[in-house]
């Protein structure tokens, strides 16, 4: 029988390599720099949208650094069973572990992902509005 | 009294019926260290962050509040009782109250893991796609492969002992909840240092969340579970080299550490990114991402993004490793599964419930990724999983009390202050999120709410104790093995 400790440094070493390498593979696939003429486009029109909406407006370098031109993570299929899961598992309380249940979320929790999607991906926005306008909401943050 | 009940002074059982001529192989011990970060990593992570970040300033009074009614009960009873009798909840409940609550116990400890697994993994698959391609967080092929994959591997890891799962855990709290919890929280007082007003008002004002009757109610009261899991790692007390002073060593650093991890990184997050543009996020590394796009620093996304994968991974070895192992004994002395289930591998791991389990896991986790109808509705058995998970609890402090009067002299290595008293706090928490359990949250909508509380209701029975009273019924003389309560010491010995 292998050695208790050498068995378990194989295993560190093991999965040591392989986050090491997800990890180097996620910076060169992950998609950091999205500025470009479209994605400016679109931040100066949410910005316009989140002023118009009463909501705080973040730094234009801000939106397209994170949306990109379109919408990114946000416009991958709002509406779809998978991600609405995702977004469910969102308005939960503070628990990261088993204990995380769902809650009545704020008022505002749906406010903002709406007018991305208005704005990045107009064609989603329907079925999308259809997903938000299924939860029920109260103004619980101050 | 066996030796086995009292770590405090723990001799080995398997010393006393080994023949002298046996040369005893050397236990592996861990630390109170690692236990303390096992138990972190069962409970805290970053993954929340987001979630209350949108709270401001007023996310401390959500976790102080239940910090003090649920997680104070909560860590000090469990140390008392873990430095006083090993096994963890099974034995404790066993000895306070009977066997077959301490069955009902260990089996709700361990049922709710089985609807935990594919929700935690599939946060694990969508933050993936989110560093990798955001459109393969609608792909279910690509959840499914990412669910089994990392369950099997997990416990492919648990297997190989709780020295594994301990070293495991403890270096995925380290870097996937530790390091970026630094760096967060770096970044926002870099930010406030740099002259920028805070995004959430800091004032007195906002130290109170919003009060909207009911559903603040349920906000507030549902936070206690953000606590769940504190007691869970004491099933390995027997791994202590002296548990009874260390075990509540352990509570008390990883009490700590589960605070600081819940509260200093939502604060940084939202003294940097406005709670309505946090609310606009598509998955919790959107958060993140709008974080470090203030910084012009979104190449940090990808590599958090795998660290928070990491610190999940980590927090799962340690609830596969746990309630397993205590329904494991249990059944053992009292012969409440079949003998296949109790079979251990050459580690002194409860292999067959693992892979059990897994297949279990397996088909609710494919229905989860592949059918829509369940992922659309999959947030109810968190419901009902937590209030199953909540009977161990009411259970929990019953005993302790109960133990505390029966046995009032038997050794503990710690002795929790007012204990009557912490329990009926912990006990009163408990029994206030079973029942705040039953108001239907956002997710319901408009649904009827007698149809949600037969739902929950009905699962919560269904799973909490009909089946494990299929299993009481079952259960035959001839399949209690030993009574030996630590299977891994008594293979280290053997």
């Amino acid at each position: 029988m292998m050695d208790v400790h050498r068995e378990r440094k194989v295993t560190w070493i093991v999965l040591g390599i392989f986050f090491l390498g997800l990890m180097i593979v996620s910076v060169f696939v992950f998609n950091s720099n999205k500025k470009n003429q479209q994605a400016i486009d679109k931040a100066n029109q949410l910005s316009a949208e989140l002023a118009k909406a009463g909501l705080p407006v973040p730094e234009a370098q801000q939106i397209y650094n994170v949306l990109g031109d379109d919408g990114g993570a946000v416009c991958a299929a709002p509406a779809n069973a998978l991600v609405k899961s995702i977004l469910y598992g969102q308005l939960t309380n503070g628990a990261a572990g088993p204990g995380q249940r769902p809650i009545i979320a704020d008022n505002k929790a749906t406010e903002g992902v709406l007018l991305i999607v208005k704005v990045y991906c107009p064609e989603e926005a329907e079925s999308f509005q259809q997903v938000i306008n299924d939860l029920k909401y109260a103004d619980v943050a101050s | 009294m066996s030796a086995m009940d009292v770590p405090a002074r723990r001799v080995p059982a398997a010393s006393a019926a080994t023949p002298a001529a046996a040369k005893p192989k050397t236990i592996h011990y861990i630390s109170w260290i690692a236990l303390a970060l096992m138990t972190t990593s069962s409970v805290a992570s970053l993954r929340a962050a987001p979630t209350m970040a949108v709270y401001g300033l007023a996310c401390i009074f959500l976790y102080i509040v239940p910090a003090i009614v649920f997680l104070l009960p909560t860590s000090l009873v469990s140390a008392e009782l873990a430095s006083g009798w090993s096994g963890g909840v099974y034995n404790w409940v066993s000895q306070g109250l009977s066997k077959p609550m301490g069955f009902l116990a260990v089996w709700c400890q361990f049922a709710m893991t089985i609807f935990y697994y594919p929700s935690l993994l599939g946060f694990v698959a969508s933050t993936l796609a989110y560093v990798i391609n955001p459109d393969l967080a609608s792909n279910g092929i690509w959840t499914a492969l990412v669910i089994m994959v990392c369950y099997w591997s997990g416990v492919w890891v648990s297997s190989r002992g709780t020295g594994s799962v301990a070293g495991l855990a403890s270096g995925g709290l380290i870097i996937g909840t530790l390091i970026p919890g630094v760096v967060l929280v770096t970044l926002g007082a870099v930010f406030l240092g740099q002259g920028n007003a805070s995004a959430a008002p800091m004032d007195a004002s906002h130290l109170l969340p919003a009060w909207a009757g009911l559903s603040s109610l349920v906000l507030i009261v549902n936070n206690f579970l953000s606590y769940s899991g504190m007691e869970m790692n004491a099933v390995h007390v027997g791994s202590l080299k002296n548990p009874g002073k260390e075990f509540p060593k352990s509570m008390f650093l990883a009490m700590g550490l589960v605070l600081l991890i819940f509260i200093l990184p939502a604060l940084a997050i939202s003294w940097v990114v406005p709670a309505d543009q946090l609310s606009l996020t598509a998955g919790v590394m959107q958060a993140f991402d709008a974080m470090f796009a203030q910084f012009g620093s979104t190449w940090l996304t990808p590599i958090v993004g795998i660290m928070l994968v990491a610190a999940s991974l980590g927090g799962m070895l340690t609830w596969l490793a746990g309630p397993s192992k205590g329904l494991l004994m249990i059944s053992r002395q009292e012969g409440y599964l079949p003998p296949f289930l109790q079979k251990l591998n050459k580690h002194g791991v409860q292999q067959n419930i693992l892979v059990t389990q897994g297949l279990v896991t397996t088909v609710i986790a494919l229905g989860y990724a592949l059918i829509p109808d369940v992922s659309s509705v999959y947030w109810i058995f968190s419901v009902i999983t937590t209030q199953v998970y909540l009977i161990v609890y009411l259970l929990m402090f019953v005993a302790a009390v109960r133990l505390r009067r029966s046995q009032p002299d038997h050794p503990r290595g710690y002795r929790a202050p007012m204990l009557v008293g912490l329990c009926g706090v912990g006990f009163a928490a408990s029994l206030a999120a079973l029942l705040i359990g039953f108001i239907p949250p956002s997710q319901f909508g408009g649904g009827n709410t007698a149809v949600y509380i037969v739902i929950v209701a009905g699962g919560a029975l269904g799973l909490g104790l009909l089946v494990p009273f299929l299993f009481y019924r079952s259960r035959k003389p001839s399949w209690k093995t030993t009574d030996v309560t630590d299977p891994e010491a008594e293979v280290a010995q053997s």
